[in-house]
């Protein structure tokens, strides 16, 4: 006898359309490129078509190399594609869309962070500096 | 054993709504979350992600665990759900702008076609009539330049016999000229002429002595005085 319930319970919920970071590349060497895919897809998979790509390592001159087709974006974009949250900071940080709240938010974190250890610092070279 | 944090797998008729709605707190992600209990109330729940699902027990290390809510500074959370409100309105704008241009192409492709078709005919026709117009201005002006042509070869042909006639007037007049001082030549007073006019002018002595009234009647002298 077929057990017929399981399948009927399950119900299909169609995928969709994802911009995110397909990681390639070599151990200790990553290199993501910046793919329009199902959502469904394993993250290394099959994709629609690959729209950028990003190298997370500097290069010799201390920058970090992003590739962003735009036009193409926009299409996907225009066609109801999910972004993630690395590519919306990546659009952001390219001035495509506006930047990200997280951004802001933990750039002003490392401000106040630096701020106060240079305080401790200087007030560390107070008290050596005192009593001597 | 899935590698998904954002997904919670419940069972699905009855929980849709509540899957969703647990996507979307979780989507927000962790700051953005409804405030947790106080410190002083720690929660002892299992860990529901990460590397182990459900189904695996906690470790012997996590018995007494203890989970404190992650500190929150409201200042910070305040303008973050601001920034996060503005961002998505700002993202949400430019999707439906990008929606609008994809919405546009499409309409153009389907029935932009005809429209095209239609002027590429209208032009044709245009095209057509200019050519005819242009015909038409090209065969008037030939006519006028051929008979601009002709008019002034007449009035060249004109011109020139009117120049022959005074050329041949001209000559006339000179020929005359000439003859009438051929004529007068003969009574010129030359070295050989020079004593026989002398002697005649003084044989025949002219009388100067008249007038001339205003009427142009001559009046001499009365003869004996």
């Amino acid at each position: 006898m077929v057990q017929l319930t399981p399948l009927l319970c399950k119900t299909y919920r169609a995928g969709h359309v994802t911009i995110r970071l397909t990681l390639s590349g070599c151990t200790n060497r990553p290199f993501y490129r910046i793919v329009a895919a199902y959502n469904k897809r394993a993250r290394d998979g099959r994709f629609l078509e690959q729209l950028g790509c990003y190298d997370p390592l500097p290069n010799t001159n201390g920058e970090k190399l992003v590739a962003l087709n735009l036009e193409r974006i926009r299409h996907w974009l225009g066609s109801g594609a999910h972004l993630t949250k690395p590519v919306e900071k990546l659009l952001g940080l390219s001035g495509f869309f506006p930047l990200h709240p997280m951004t802001i938010t933990n750039a002003e974190r490392l401000h106040r962070k630096r701020a106060l250890e240079a305080i401790s610092a200087s007030q560390a070279e107070n008290t050596e500096t005192a009593p001597s | 054993m899935r590698r998904d944090r954002r997904q919670v797998r419940l069972a699905v008729p009855e929980c849709l709504a509540a899957r969703a709605m647990l996507g979307a707190v979780g989507r927000l992600g962790r700051s953005v979350r409804p405030p947790a209990p106080a410190p002083s109330l720690p929660l002892l729940l299992p860990p529901a992600r990460g590397r182990k699902s459900r189904h695996d027990p906690p470790a012997k290390s996590k018995i007494g665990r203890l989970r404190t809510p992650t500190p929150v500074d409201p200042v910070e959370m305040y303008l973050l759900t601001e920034r996060y409100k503005s961002y998505r309105q700002i993202v949400r704008a430019l999707r439906l702008e990008f929606m609008e241009e994809i919405w546009k192409k499409t309409y153009e492709e389907k029935y932009g076609r005809l429209k095209a078709i239609q002027d590429a005919e209208e032009h044709k026709q245009l095209m057509a009539w200019n050519q005819a117009e242009n015909a038409r201005q090209q065969a008037l002006r030939i006519s006028r330049f051929q008979r601009q042509e002709q008019e002034q070869e007449r009035l060249r042909a004109q011109e020139e016999m009117q120049k022959a006639q005074e050329m041949e007037a001209f000559l006339r007049e000179k020929e005359k000229e000439v003859l009438q001082l051929q004529e007068d030549a003969k009574t010129f007073i030359t070295k050989d002429n020079l004593e026989e006019k002398i002697e005649a002018a003084l044989n025949n002595p002219q009388n100067y002595n008249w007038a001339l009234t205003k009427e142009g009647h001559v009046i001499r002298p009365p003869r004996g005085t």
